[in-house]
């Protein structure tokens, strides 16, 4: 039985009845009210911190400093770092929590926090990778990944650049938030909008030094996250918790949005340079790349996000010998985190640029330089994984196809050619994701079912709800599996208490792995199920059946040989609970064949490659950098997708946002290491009017032979590769203004600011035509 | 002794509340009513996610606009009825036909943005009684969305106005239809000479809702040497500072309610403007398209309709903003100021209105009352706004120009720039070097080049003092680029 659901939040969205962190808190009696004290000083030794200003304030309950924390002051979670929860003697980035000022309510405590005054030392901060490099600041050593296979030497040429890339504000609508409830016997029940409870659980814990089974970690849904709420939502419900310890009661935490975009995590800005070599044919040969990221002041998962760059640094294509290198860096900024395609996007747009500009060198075709370097059956990549399946090709063929790619340039053209200040410009970017946590003990999910003996059943696994419709997916898949229909199942929030050591919902696992242990779930359900039926038929039809042809469809049971015959799903249950059948089901699943060496870079980190192409076009106001995007076309790897709807969804909104970072999403600090763009009014994200009517997704839905549960492919974050496609029609569009296209300097993101720039230097060095 | 309890209409109920000064709209719905469907995001009106419905009598005949309730001073809603999300449906399991359609199109994800989407989608079903999808993402650029990327909002939103083209009648459940009849009483009923005063936690001791200029003039009588008054029209400027700065003023004093500042009259030589007309009048209204089109296509470039509902031409000259894209062209428009204060009225020209940064010639009891802009016959306008993002975005650079010409040759001309000076300000050289001249005899690179010399921008958030110079060039270019294909045109 094919489900095709709707969201199964989407009622509630719609009304503003939907459940939220703040909802939960609004429900308490009592409630106090957390906000921290943070660090004005991007790198500093703390003298002094004055309390005087927060006694004259009615509404104050306590002030926290690091001091009053029972347990271990270290949120650091599986990185090896130490990060305080409240400072001690040092301040590192502009941000830093030092105190928890608690008030009766939420203005009160944000007055008050911002009245205490600290006293600083001030010391001279690293902002920048070029800082930091000087400084030799680094986390860890440099990881190299290499592969030389042979190539003909002939005719070679060389190109090669060096491009900065960015940091991204994640722009979740909802803040960081954290409500703690206390319980007794010192329990704790923590509803984080967070990413990740078992994290959550485990830091809690550490902090208040007791064990994990005193904290419960519940989360119903996150208004989006993005990964800005993988990491770094545990240092808020950190909060949240040592203030509800210290005063006994219930105590809510939600940041004011200009103190989120300040004071958090942003997507690794990168400093990468590289080297290619091709020859007259546009084959690529040879490619050096050096990424350095930007890490901030704590690892957080700096480690893992450079990781997954290095590992997609060939972006779709084969290059013969690869030459990969990179390095974080510890600066005094927030730390650095998670944000959907964790290190990918950026290492993948370098290659990309490298490619641009090895075709524009050769005045070769964009698209068919792509088609002659993707990756073919039985290639291998950087990292000694062999590609099983190799759909580039197939993929930039369908974008040939949708987008009238022929006629298409052809318009360009003549469009650029009657146009002086006017110009269109076409990008195309090529897609491979390779889908799978590369820290293999990761790569595992659970979930647990009750089946209720009215029928009705319980569904709870590890994921998070944050807008993707995880939960409808995973509850698709008990449907389908348990021959049900959606309204037959509740989703449970996300509980530590029934599933506990659940991994983050990250790395567009979710479905995968939570999907897959509920599958499980459920066919083991099913199989008891089954043989029960058997009984209940002979006893209300008096008919034999056979266990191999019992069927679930449609709420109903029945035997291929009596289709009349047929037992309600209700009445089954019912049945099964009075013969004493276990209606309960925890499963376990765990990716298969997944292996990577750390040490020797060498592996199959990916389980499976999703991949994709888009193209965009775009016009250029020479004269004020400002742009347009035409049109969209995007051709998507999709599998046999669960819900074909949810993923389009997925690929639009990703496709979006990485269109919003290579175009207008500028993060800035100044020299103090203050966030500068911290307000919607300053860090823009696009909006409706950014997205052209032309948006094309052409989802190819087909059985592939490496794909995950139900045959689908997970959707979460290669999408956002397609946004890139925005800053190459752009580049793109200014090549028809200059004479040598290949040095066209143009900043990431591509903001009017920027274009305009790189338009004015191409006039500077005579190269405009 | 006043009270400070009013009265209005809550989706579909008759209220009365005690309201605090300085409270905005937002926090009464969540705090007071518990009504948590409108979301707090930004609290400066660039999302939307606290987007309500404001429905208010006018001439016997109900009014909606789409408000962001982060930025409306609370005690603006007496005698309105405020709509939220959860006055479009009346029973738990129920979903407005707006709801079903964006549930069936999968135009939610995440959720929190979603309320805002559906009372900005509600407003403008109500308001109009034709739909087009131009006006319809008007009326959604003041609502962002991170999740869904859009394209299944549009969708759905696209969806939602066929369905309404035949069902207008549905638009408004039955309880919200009686709470307009609610509303209706309650007008006869109550007056709009309001003031109050109450300890409020947050400084402020007093809003004022004004009524008529004389009013006005007593109160500040009365205030004087209580401490600081604050004349606040739309309050889209004074409340961001307020939300997020946490900085009040002791006395609002709302002029939005004096007639005389919310008319918009002609002749054949000027058109006069009251300072508290809003954005959003001035996009839509008949006399402005007719005789000065130009300033609808500048504030059509402006904000979101949101913000556009309620902030005014006033404020956005009276804030003295160095980048106010009104200031500038009106500036660009020779316009002049009609200022009303203690000792009655006077006249300035926009030209002597500024001073310094964030510095007019006003008086702390002044403000602006009128602004009238002299009209051409023959003469060619245009604006220019250079933003990172196309709409609900602050310029970088914005320009007017504007040209006399007769008989292919041009005659005065000013050109205005915001985004370049401490405020906005024209440009002095290029007026002389056009006058007298014909269109063949224009270097537009060096008059470009010459006004840019003009100005030393600042670099800010905004952009770069480089990427500014170049701008006031390139704008130049664009406007006499533009100016000539319309003469060329006429011949
Ligand atoms: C989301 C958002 C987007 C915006 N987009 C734009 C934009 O695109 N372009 C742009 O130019 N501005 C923009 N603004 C700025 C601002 O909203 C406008 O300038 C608006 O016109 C201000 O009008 P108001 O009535 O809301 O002013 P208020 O906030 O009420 O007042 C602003 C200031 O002007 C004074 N003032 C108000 N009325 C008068 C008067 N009649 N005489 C003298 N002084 C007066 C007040 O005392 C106060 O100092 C935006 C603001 C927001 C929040
Ligand atoms: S909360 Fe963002 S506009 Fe009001
Ligand atoms: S659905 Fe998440 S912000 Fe719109």
């Amino acid at each position: 039985m094919k489900v095709n659901s709707k969201h199964l939040s989407g009622k509630l969205h719609l009304t503003g009845k939907s459940t939220f962190v703040e909802n939960i808190a609004l429900q308490a009696k009592d409630c106090l009210y957390a906000y921290p004290v943070v660090s004005s000083k991007a790198k500093a030794k703390i003298i002094k911190l004055d309390s005087e200003a927060s006694k004259s304030n009615p509404n104050f309950k306590h002030l926290i400093t690091y001091e009053d924390i029972p347990g271990e002051n270290n949120i650091a979670h599986g990185n090896g770092d130490n990060q305080p929860l409240l400072a001690v003697k040092d301040v590192n980035y502009v941000g830093q929590p030092i105190a928890i000022v608690v008030a009766t309510t939420l203005e009160d405590a944000i007055a008050i926090s911002r009245k205490i005054k600290v006293e600083y030392e001030e010391e001279i901060p690293i902002l920048t990778v070029n800082d930091a490099v000087q400084a030799k600041s680094e986390y860890g050593p440099r990881r190299l990944f290499q592969r030389i296979d042979s190539c003909s030497k002939d005719d070679i040429r060389e190109l090669q650049g060096n491009l900065t890339i960015g940091a991204q504000e994640h722009f979740y609508f909802e803040t960081q938030r954290c409500f703690v409830a206390n319980e007794e016997n010192g329990y704790f029940t923590v509803y984080s909008s967070t990413q990740a409870v078992s994290e959550v659980q485990e830091v809690c814990a550490r902090l208040l030094g007791v064990s994990s089974n005193y904290i419960t970690v519940d989360v119903r849904r996150l208004g989006g996250a993005f990964g800005g709420k993988e990491a770094q939502a545990t240092l808020w419900a950190g909060i949240a918790t040592i203030a509800s310890y210290i005063c006994q009661k219930p105590v809510y935490l939600a940041l004011e949005r200009k103190d989120d975009i300040s004071w958090t995590g942003k997507r690794h800005e990168f400093v990468n340079s590289y080297k290619i070599k091709y020859n007259s044919e546009g084959k690529l040969l040879s490619y050096e790349l050096d990424l350095k990221a930007n890490g901030g002041a704590y690892i957080d998962l700096s480690f893992a996000i450079l990781e997954r760059a290095l590992l997609h640094s060939d972006s779709g294509y084969y290059i013969p010998e690869m030459n990969i290198t990179g390095t974080a860096y510890r600066t005094n900024l927030p730390p650095n985190t998670a944000f959907r395609g964790f290190g990918a996007p950026q290492s993948i747009l370098t290659t990309e640029l490298a490619l641009e500009r090895v075709a524009y060198s050769l005045k070769m075709d964009l698209l068919d330089i792509r088609k002659k370097n993707v990756y073919q059956l039985g290639q291998t990549t950087q990292y000694g994984m062999e590609v099983q399946e190799a759909l580039g090709l197939e993929m930039l063929e369908d974008l040939e196809e949708i987008s009238n790619y022929q006629e298409l340039k052809a318009e360009i053209a003549d469009f650029n050619n009657n146009h002086k200040y006017r110009k269109r410009g076409i990008g195309i970017v090529t897609g491979k994701f390779g889908i799978s946590f590369t820290a293999t003990f990761l790569n595992q999910g659970s979930a647990l079912i009750w089946i209720y003996s009215d029928g009705s059943i319980s569904l709870s696994h590890g994921g998070i709800e944050m807008g993707q419709q995880l939960y409808t997916k995973v509850a698709t898949v008990v449907c389908e599996s348990l021959g049900i229909t959606m309204d037959n199942v509740r989703s449970e929030s996300t509980n530590t208490k029934r599933v506990g050591n659940s991994s983050p919902t990250a790395a567009s696992s979710g479905s995968d792995l939570n999907g897959n242990a509920a599958r499980q779930a459920s066919e083991n359900l099913k199989a008891r199920l089954a043989e029960i039926s058997l009984k209940l038929f002979k006893e209300k039809y008096d008919i034999n059946v056979d266990l191999d042809d019992v069927l679930f469809d449609n709420n109903l049971i029945f035997s291929k040989r009596y289709i009349e015959k047929a037992l309600t799903f209700k009445e089954l249950a019912h049945y099964a609970y009075m013969n004493r059948v276990d209606l309960g089901e925890h499963s376990f699943y765990k990716t298969p064949l997944i292996d990577f060496d750390k040490t020797t870079n060498k592996g199959r980190p990916f389980y499976y490659f999703v991949y994709g192409a888009s193209l965009m076009v775009s016009e250029v106001d020479i004269l004020t950098g400002s742009y347009k995007i035409d049109s969209i076309y995007v051709v998507h790897d999709n599998g046999i997708p669960l819900n074909a709807e949810i993923d389009k969804g997925q690929i639009y909104g990703a496709t979006v946002q990485g269109l919003g970072y290579c175009t207008m999403e500028e993060v800035k600090y100044n020299e103090k290491g203050e966030s500068m763009a911290n307000t919607p009014s300053t860090y823009k994200i696009p909006a409706m009017s950014d997205v052209c009517s032309n948006f094309l997704v052409k989802q190819v839905n087909k059985e592939r032979s490496q794909a995950s549960v139900l045959g689908s492919k997970a959707v979460g974050e290669p999408p956002f590769l397609y946004g890139l496609a925005g800053w190459f029609s752009i580049m793109n569009a200014i090549s028809y203004v200059t004479k040598s296209p290949e040095s066209i300097n143009l900043k990431m993101p591509a903001t009017p600011e920027a274009v305009l720039l790189a338009i004015e230097e191409i006039k500077k060095r005579g190269l405009y035509v | 002794m006043q009270t400070s309890i009013i009265k209005f209409v809550l989706n579909g109920e008759l209220k009365s509340l005690e309201i605090s000064p300085g409270t905005t709209l937002l926090e009464i719905i969540r705090d007071s009513y518990h009504l948590n469907g409108t979301k707090s995001v930004c609290n400066e009106g660039d999302c939307g996610a606290c987007t309500v419905t404001l429905v208010e009598y006018q001439e016997d005949k109900p009014l909606f606009k789409a408000i962001n309730s982060c930025l409306y001073p609370a005690e603006k809603i007496m005698n309105k009825h405020v709509i939220t999300v959860e006055g479009l449906t009346c029973k738990d399991s129920e979903l407005h036909p707006i709801q079903e359609i964006l549930y069936n199109n999968y135009s939610t994800q995440c959720g929190f943005c979603t309320p805002g989407i559906v009372m900005s989608i509600f407003a403008y079903l109500a308001e109009n009684s034709e739909y087009n999808e131009e006006e319809l993402r008007e009326a959604l650029n003041g609502n962002l969305c991170r999740c869904t990327g859009y394209v299944h909002i549009i969708q759905g939103a696209l969806e939602i106005i066929n369905y309404f083209s035949e069902h207008q009648d549905k638009i408004l459940p039955k309880k919200l239809l009686e709470g307009n009849k609610k509303l209706a009483d309650l007008n006869k009923t109550f007056n709009l000479n309001f003031a109050e005063k109450s300890q409020g936690g947050r400084g402020v001791e007093g809003y004022y809702l004004i009524k008529s200029l004389a009013k006005y003039q007593e109160i500040i009588k009365k205030l004087k040497g209580s401490g600081t008054i604050k004349v606040v029209a739309g309050a889209t400027d004074l409340y961001v500072v307020g939300n997020l700065r946490r900085s009040y003023f002791k006395n609002y004093l709302d002029i939005t309610y004096i007639p005389e500042l919310t008319t918009v009259k002609a002749d054949d030589k000027y058109i006069t403007i009251g300072a508290s007309v809003t954005l959003e009048t001035i996009r839509t209204n008949r006399l402005i398209s007719d005789k000065l089109p130009i300033l609808a296509e500048v504030v059509s470039q402006m904000a979101s309709k949101q913000i556009r509902n309620i902030a005014s031409i006033g404020g956005n000259v009276g804030n003295a903003s160095p980048v106010g894209d009104c200031a500038t062209s009106l500036i660009g428009l020779n316009a002049r100021l009609i200022l009303f204060g203690e000792d009655g009225e006077r006249e300035v020209s926009i030209d002597q209105f500024y001073k310094g940064y964030k510095e007019t010639v006003l008086k702390h009891h002044e403000f602006i009352k009128e602004i009238i802009i002299p009209l051409q016959d023959k003469c060619f306008y245009s604006f220019e706004k250079s933003a990172k993002r196309k709409t609900l975005d602050i310029s970088s650079v914005c320009s007017f120009c504007y040209i006399e010409y007769d008989k292919g040759k041009m005659n005065i001309s000013r050109f205005a720039f915001g985004g370049v000076a401490p405020y906005p300000k024209l440009a002095l050289s290029i007026a002389l070097e056009l006058r007298g001249k014909s269109l063949e005899e224009l270097d537009i690179e060096y008059l470009g080049e010459k006004v840019s010399q003009e100005f030393t921008p600042l670099s800010d958030i905004r952009g770069s003092s480089e990427y500014r110079h170049i701008l006031i060039r390139n704008h130049v270019i664009k406007h006499l680029e533009k100016f000539k294909e319309e003469a060329m045109n006429e011949g």
